[in-house]
């Protein structure tokens, strides 16, 4: 659940209410979320808007949480690479929809690629045909399957494939 | 660039993975031909971790020196990572193989893709580590290295002359001949094709130096053909047979006879490129049969499979090329295998890929790494609860040990 910070804002003495949420991005050696998959030991610094800069090392499981408010974009320096995180607005898209596969498989790990545009395909809703667009979707889809017994594995992210993909984005507190 | 994320919650950042590596200079090459020393990486899924994700088999042939022998390669890619990062290989032991590309203790190229080369040292697993900023640094990923020390298998090569009633090929209005065509060459060269892409899995066929053209079938159903679901199977592989050793035979052309729902048989000419039996069900009279019209060397390689006792289908699953509906089968949980990583196995169904041809089209799905339309030639390693096409090369490697060895010098 987001929570209600209250924060003094430099611009006043009067208190604003500020919605923030915890984004929790996991470093690990493979997809999914199993915890022993966590990179450990990996040196960080995250910057927020001019706070100062905060450093720390992952845990076993490779975590690293933070708290963002809309439209805050927080920089985290880790393995050589700068990340841009932002909270995604708006939520996630239907997971019956192309895009909504692609995007769950992301937050999993599974490396579907870029989001797919509606002129695309991106929202046509996946039902027993496959629309995917590139390999790394179906590759994806198919190592997600192949993690999930018992379902099938054909690359084609079916009812069945859907309904895990949720389960599986919400226990790995996703959504 | 930064790399940017919008978060909905909680996200799972996996820095690289590894893939094949086609080309042996240039690791941004994804597709290319059957190389022995490009193995893929059998990478179904990421679970058990236990086998520490994908597993990669590398050949060994004991008989050349540790110097000579050839590298292996292996890319590595910066998925979700930047190209700054300095990563490093180590291997958590070096007594199955030694790491050749990059130089021990010096960082991989500031490149999305990077080359990988091992040399075999000895039969034996490991893994291969990717470590961030020193070779002493977290490990970020991990390949499961096992290497196969070459089983070398004899094959005695048959070219039968077939006695018949003269079958006219339409194409050509005259009979198909009562003998293979193929020259002694091109039958090796067939092995050949099948010895790369058998030899990360450690396994040698040796086609016999004399090739049998003097073996004569009578009384066949028609000249230059067997009928493999007749007798005519077992007495071809009894036809100068070597025991116990993989008996090739080399056709014209391969009847087809299965009986069609409307009572017709199913039309015999130009079908069947290959059949086999395996060695370990049927040890009487095990054989493979190559027909006049199998261009590749993988259906030779795809039939040797078959004869070490591995199947295309272990549950009936691959009964469509190209299948996007299929209305026997409402909504989800189809009964087809059809995946890009299923095409990638020596043991696929069928020989070559289709284009799709109904929207949506999926032309991605016409290269799965191995070039056009072309299937791939990989044995599966990983064990896996939710796929039964698992352990392929445990299966061929223990059937190969008990066939004969090759003649000595």
């Amino acid at each position: 659940m987001p929570e209600n910070l209250a924060i003094s804002r430099a611009t006043g003495a009067e208190l604003a209410t500020v919605n923030r949420q915890r984004v929790r991005i996991f470093f690990q050696r493979f997809p999914g979320s199993v915890a022993s998959s966590g990179i450990r030991g990996l040196d960080f610094t995250v910057t927020i808007g001019d706070a100062p800069p905060v450093t720390g090392v992952t845990p076993a499981d490779g975590k690293i949480e933070l708290r963002l408010g809309a439209g805050e974009i927080a920089t985290l320096d880790i393995l050589g690479s700068k990340y841009a995180i932002s909270l995604l607005s708006g939520g996630l898209h239907p997971v019956a929809e192309l895009r909504g596969v692609q995007q769950r498989l992301n937050i999993l790990g599974y490396n579907a690629g870029a989001l797919e545009t509606p002129a695309l395909g991106g929202t046509a809703v996946l039902a027993t045909t496959s629309l995917n667009q590139n390999q790394a979707t179906e590759l994806a889809i198919a190592n997600f399957q192949a993690d999930h017994k018992p379902l099938f594995i054909d690359g084609v992210a079916g009812s069945k494939t859907q309904s895990r993909l949720q389960q599986a984005v919400q226990n790995a507190g996703g959504a | 660039m930064p790399i940017v994320k919008a978060i909905h919650k909680s996200e799972r950042i996996v820095p690289v993975r590894f893939a094949r590596a086609p080309d042996a200079n240039n690791p941004s090459v994804s597709s290319g031909p059957y190389d022995p020393n490009a193995p893929e990486p059998d990478d179904r899924g990421f679970l058990p971790h236990t086998t520490g994700g994908a597993v990669l088999p590398v050949g060994l042939n004991e008989a050349t020196a540790l110097a000579a022998r050839p590298e292996t390669r292996v890319r590595l890619i910066r998925e979700d990572i930047e190209d700054a990062g300095a990563l490093f290989v180590t291997l958590e032991s070096a007594t199955a193989v030694a790491i050749t590309v990059p130089t021990p203790g010096t960082a991989l190229p500031n490149t999305r893709e990077m080359m990988v080369k091992l040399r075999a040292v000895a039969s034996g697993k490991t893994h291969l580590e990717v470590r961030f900023g020193s070779t002493t640094g977290p490990i970020i990923h991990r390949l499961q290295v096992v290497v196969h020390p070459l089983i070398d298998v004899r094959v005695a090569g048959h070219v039968p002359t077939i006695n018949g009633v003269p079958f006219i090929n339409p194409a050509t209005l005259t009979p198909f001949p009562a003998q293979s065509t193929r020259t002694d060459a091109s039958i090796r060269a067939l092995v050949d094709t099948a010895n790369v892409i058998y030899f990360p899995y450690g396994i040698r066929f040796v086609l016999d130096a004399l090739i049998d053209r003097v073996g004569v079938l009578n009384n066949f159903k028609h000249q230059g053909m067997v009928d493999d679901e007749s007798t005519e199977f077992n007495r071809t592989t009894a036809l100068n047979r070597v025991q116990n050793t993989v008996n090739a035979y080399f056709v014209p052309q391969i009847a087809d006879g299965t009986v069609l729902p409307n009572g017709t048989v199913r039309n015999p000419i130009n079908r069947t490129i290959g059949v086999a039996t395996s060695a370990k069900t049927n040890p009487i009279n095990f054989g493979l049969f190559v027909s006049d019209i199998a261009a590749s060397g993988q259906v030779i390689a795809h039939e040797l499979g078959h004869l070490l006792n591995i199947v295309n289908d272990p549950t009936n699953e691959f009964l469509h090329i190209n299948t996007k509906t299929d209305p026997a089968i409402p909504g989800t949980g189809r009964v087809v295998r059809d995946d890009i990583v299923t095409r990638r196995r020596l043991m696929y169904a069928f020989t070559s890929l289709r284009r799709d041809t109904t929207p949506p089209t999926r032309p991605y799905r016409d290269d799965v790494g191995y070039g056009d339309r072309t299937v791939g030639g990989v044995l599966t390693i990983k064990q896996l609860d939710n796929d039964k096409t698992d352990q392929e090369v445990k299966d061929v490697r223990k059937t190969a040990a008990g066939l004969s060895r090759p003649p000595g010098p």
